[in-house]
């Protein structure tokens, strides 16, 4: 009788774990997220290689150039139920934040612009135990350098002593 | 006897599912991997904004993004793929040289020509399913949907409008 028992509590165990993986299966299990980065509206040219024009349609380089500061700007981004759903903005205009920090150190342009995407374990362990139902986040950072040209840094010192 | 057997199993099974949890989160918290998106070593401007040269007076010269097909396009991905426990399949470009490859490619290195970038997507995935872990797999990356065009036909700087 107790044997009985004992196999009919399996059955139904085994029943339950059928159940979970289908639903699994469904869900695909994943967690994490998008973003669509962007800067439509910003006032200064920025570049992810070395190089950005000169007024005159020339191509400056690196060298040409004298680094004032760093651009630095991190955010996530969050989704739910298999990127689906988004519980931050999928579009992310990163055009304010680039126009405020160039102007803050007089720059021109930004140069070697970098996109960093970060691995994390919270959409690991929550796409595990959670079934994906939990929110996943995606953490992004945009680096780069805020130039000027050389050229232009030159003359300034000699205006500020006339 | 058979009961002791049944009740083996059922502890194997949990410490299978046990030991199973354990790695993934380890694995998941372990590494601080990153995938970096950059051109640093085209050559002619690979651009996020519609601006593409410097301006004395600050006026914007706004790029007009011309039509394009799906031929001109320019397709790059800096990606990290890991299937977990089970082996390896890791394809990661922690550098430029990738993308660099495939702007050079179809620019040919161009002193006239912008790239455009159109979309620039971000994207960290990991999806699994429970009993088949080795199907678990875990992605980010930064891909990129860009143009390339000619300057001239791109800028129209103020003074021109003006004039």
């Amino acid at each position: 009788m107790e044997h009985l028992c004992r196999v009919k509590k399996i059955r139904k165990l085994i029943m339950i774990c059928s159940c979970f993986c289908i639903c699994l299966f469904i869900c695909g299990c994943a967690v994490g997220s998008k973003s669509f980065v962007e800067a439509p509206t910003v006032l200064y040219p920025v570049s992810f290689s070395g190089s950005v024009r000169n007024n005159d349609g020339s191509i400056l380089y690196e060298d040409e150039f004298d680094v004032v500061g760093t651009f630095y700007y991190k955010y996530k981004s969050v989704h739910m139920l298999m990127e689906t759903i988004p519980l931050t903005k999928v579009k992310m205009d990163i055009s304010q934040e680039l126009n405020s920090q160039i102007k803050e150190v007089h720059g021109e342009a930004i140069i070697n612009l970098e996109i960093l995407c970060y691995k994390n374990p919270w959409n690991q362990s929550s796409g595990f135990l959670s079934l994906g139902i939990l929110p996943g986040y995606c953490s992004v950072e945009v680096k780069g350098d805020i130039v000027r040209r050389k050229v232009l840094n030159e003359e300034i010192p000699n205006r500020d002593r006339g | 006897m058979q009961l002791l057997l049944i009740k083996q199993i059922e502890r194997k099974l949990i410490n299978f599912s046990l030991i199973i949890t354990i790695v993934l989160i380890i694995s998941g918290c372990s590494s601080s991997r990153y995938v970096c998106f950059t051109a640093a070593n085209t050559g002619i401007p690979v651009l996020l904004s519609k601006i593409d040269r410097i301006n004395n007076n600050q006026d914007p010269g706004l790029c007009e993004t011309v039509k394009y097909t799906d031929d001109q396009m320019i397709y790059a991905t800096t990606l990290y793929r890991k299937r977990i426990i089970s082996e390896n399949t890791v394809i990661t470009h922690l550098d430029s040289t990738n993308i660099d490859a495939k702007i050079l490619k179809n620019t040919l290195g161009d002193k006239n020509l912008n790239v455009n970038v159109i979309e620039l997507e971000v994207n960290n995935l990991w999806s699994g399913v429970y009993l088949l872990v080795f199907l678990a797999k875990e992605e980010y990356y930064v891909k990129m949907t860009a143009i390339s065009q000619e300057a001239s036909d791109l800028v129209k700087t103020p003074i021109l409008n003006k004039e």
